[in-house]
Parts: C-alpha cells; sequence; structure tokens
C-alpha cells in the first residue's frame, strides 16, 4: 500500500476516512506515516474546542431593558395618527366633515324660495307696458309741442323711427290686454297704435296740415289723457307686485 | 464545525448544504491551514501545552 495522503490521515484523526481498517494496518506497519500522523494528532489534540459560555442568570432580560431605554420611542394613538405624513392626516376628517354637511342637508327643512327671488313675469310686462306707455307719451307730447310757426314741412324722420318701434310693441301689448281681459288698456292701446301707425306711414317730412290731422286725432281722443291715466294704473300694479307676492294681476 | 463541536461530517454537510465529498475536502484544507500557521509556532515552543490564543479561557 502506498503511502497515506494528508487527507486520510486527518480524517483518520476524526475518524472519518474511508477504509479504516487498511489505515491502521498501514500505520502500524510504516513508520513515516505513522510519524505523520502522530505530529497531526499532537497538533490538533493542543487545540481544545472552545466552550461556549453560559449566559448569566436573567440575560436576555437585562439585555432587552438596557437596549428599551436606547430604541427611538414608537408612536400610538393618537400622536401616531397625526405624525404619519401629514398631508393625509387630515384626510378622514375632511370626509366626515363632507358626509356630515351632505346628511345634514338632505334633513334640514327647506325654506320655500321667497317671492323676492322668483322671476316674476307678469311684474316684468307691467313694467314693460309702463316704459311702452311712457315713451309713447313722451312722443305723443313732441308732437303737440312741434313748432309749426314757419309754415313748412317739418323733418319727423326720427318721431317716425319711433313711431315704427312702438308700434310692434304696441301690437304685442294690445294683444296680451285683451288675453288677459282688460278691455280698457286694450282699447287705449288700439288708439294708440292707430296714431303710431299714421306717423309711422306717413311721410317724412309732414306738412302742417298733416300734423294738424294727427294733433286733432290725438286730443279728440284724449289719447294723451287717457295714456297718463293707464301709466299711473300700471305704476301702481308695478309697486304693488312689488309689495305683496306673485298675484294674477292684470295688465 | 468538525473539531470545535464535534459534529460529524454528515451533519456540516447537512448544515452547510454541501456534498460530503466537499465537506471532507474542507476539514481537510482547514487543518492544512492550522498547521501552516501553526507549526511553526509549536517548533519555536515546543514545551508549549496548547497552542497560543487556543486555550478555553472562558
Amino acid at each position: 500500500m502506498n503511502h497515506l495522503s494528508d487527507e486520510q490521515i486527518i480524517l483518520h484523526h476524526y475518524g472519518e476516512a474511508e477504509g479504516e481498517a487498511e489505515i491502521r494496518t498501514h500505520l502500524e506497519q510504516c513508520q513515516a506515516c505513522r510519524a505523520e500522523f502522530e505530529r497531526v494528532e499532537s497538533l490538533l489534540g493542543q487545540i481544545e474546542p472552545t466552550e461556549v459560555p453560559e449566559p448569566p442568570a436573567f440575560f436576555e432580560e437585562k439585555t432587552w431593558l438596557n437596549l428599551r431605554d436606547r430604541l427611538p420611542q414608537k408612536r400610538s394613538g393618537f400622536r401616531q395618527w397625526f405624525g404619519w405624513p401629514k398631508k393625509w392626516a387630515l384626510a378622514p376628517i375632511a370626509v366626515l366633515l363632507l358626509v356630515a354637511a351632505f346628511t345634514l342637508g338632505r334633513i334640514w327643512p327647506r325654506r320655500e324660495p321667497t317671492v323676492a327671488l322668483a322671476p316674476n313675469p307678469q311684474r316684468v310686462v307691467l313694467v314693460a307696458v309702463g316704459d311702452h306707455l311712457e315713451r309713447s307719451q313722451m312722443l305723443l307730447v313732441e308732437i303737440m309741442n312741434a313748432d309749426t310757426g314757419s309754415g313748412q314741412a317739418l323733418d319727423f324722420s326720427g318721431e317716425q323711427q319711433q313711431a315704427r318701434d312702438l308700434l310692434d310693441a304696441n301690437h304685442l301689448y294690445r294683444l296680451s290686454a285683451q288675453h288677459v281681459g282688460d278691455p280698457q288698456v286694450a282699447r287705449v292701446l288700439d288708439d294708440l297704435g292707430r296714431v303710431l301707425a299714421e306717423i309711422a306711414n306717413g311721410p317724412s317730412q309732414l306738412p302742417p296740415g298733416d300734423l294738424k290731422e294727427i294733433r286733432t286725432r290725438i286730443q279728440s281722443q284724449e289719447l294723451l289723457f287717457k295714456i297718463k291715466v293707464i301709466g299711473s294704473q300700471v305704476d301702481s300694479k308695478v309697486r304693488h307686485q312689488e309689495q305683496a307676492p306673485a298675484g294674477d294681476s292684470k295688465i | 464545525m468538525r473539531h470545535m463541536e464535534g459534529q460529524s461530517i454528515e451533519e456540516i454537510s447537512s448544515a452547510l448544504n454541501l456534498k460530503v465529498s466537499a465537506t471532507k475536502n474542507s476539514v481537510f484544507r482547514a487543518v492544512q491551514k492550522l498547521r501552516r500557521h501553526l507549526e511553526p509556532l509549536r517548533a519555536w515552543a515546543p514545551s508549549a501545552p496548547h497552542i497560543a490564543g487556543t486555550e478555553s479561557s472562558q
């Protein structure tokens, strides 16, 4: 048998080599290998296994107590909730407020909308009619007071344009007055409409004769007076509408 | 592990997830390394009962 290898000698020392019997026999016969084995055994025999010391009593408890005082304090409860990312800390509160506001809004008794806030179409019509009567009255006053001393034809182009504008509105208001059953107003608006039509459809250079004829018609029908009366009635109705809730006032 | 704790080759190979042959080779190489470092010390102080630094002092 050849000499033992270092690996065989070392493993034989630990009793882990293969062919222990053969190795043992060889060591008995081979002086060199036995000397090598004795050197290994002597060396390893001097290395005593290190014994792991047993921890003293309450070692774990003492270690934990020492560590516990040095650890950073962990937040808990309310502080932890608010210490965690500040931008999200108030989010649950905001959600709660929204839910509470929504619930209260559903439960809270609703107020009926006030008259002042609600648009009143009848009042709007009355105001418009009042404005129409006022403008018509001004036009008629201008015509009545036009200077005719020179005996020449007067330029009525401006008045004609006004009369055309008033004529369209007058037609609508007259129909409205008839619709709501207010014959007095409808009759006045009808008379006014004829005069406005005559002005609007007449020549722009109004001869004194034609002007006199128009004036006569206005005076004979007492149109200015009627317009004033109806205008004042409309104004009073508008004021009444402002103070009282919407009713079924006639134009 | 083999010398200090007295574990067998099988136990060491299982603990370190190594093959038995690889474990044997590791033990061999570890002892060789010890010999390389400790043999000169033994030659210098042959009467020392234990290798310095390997005594059980704790």
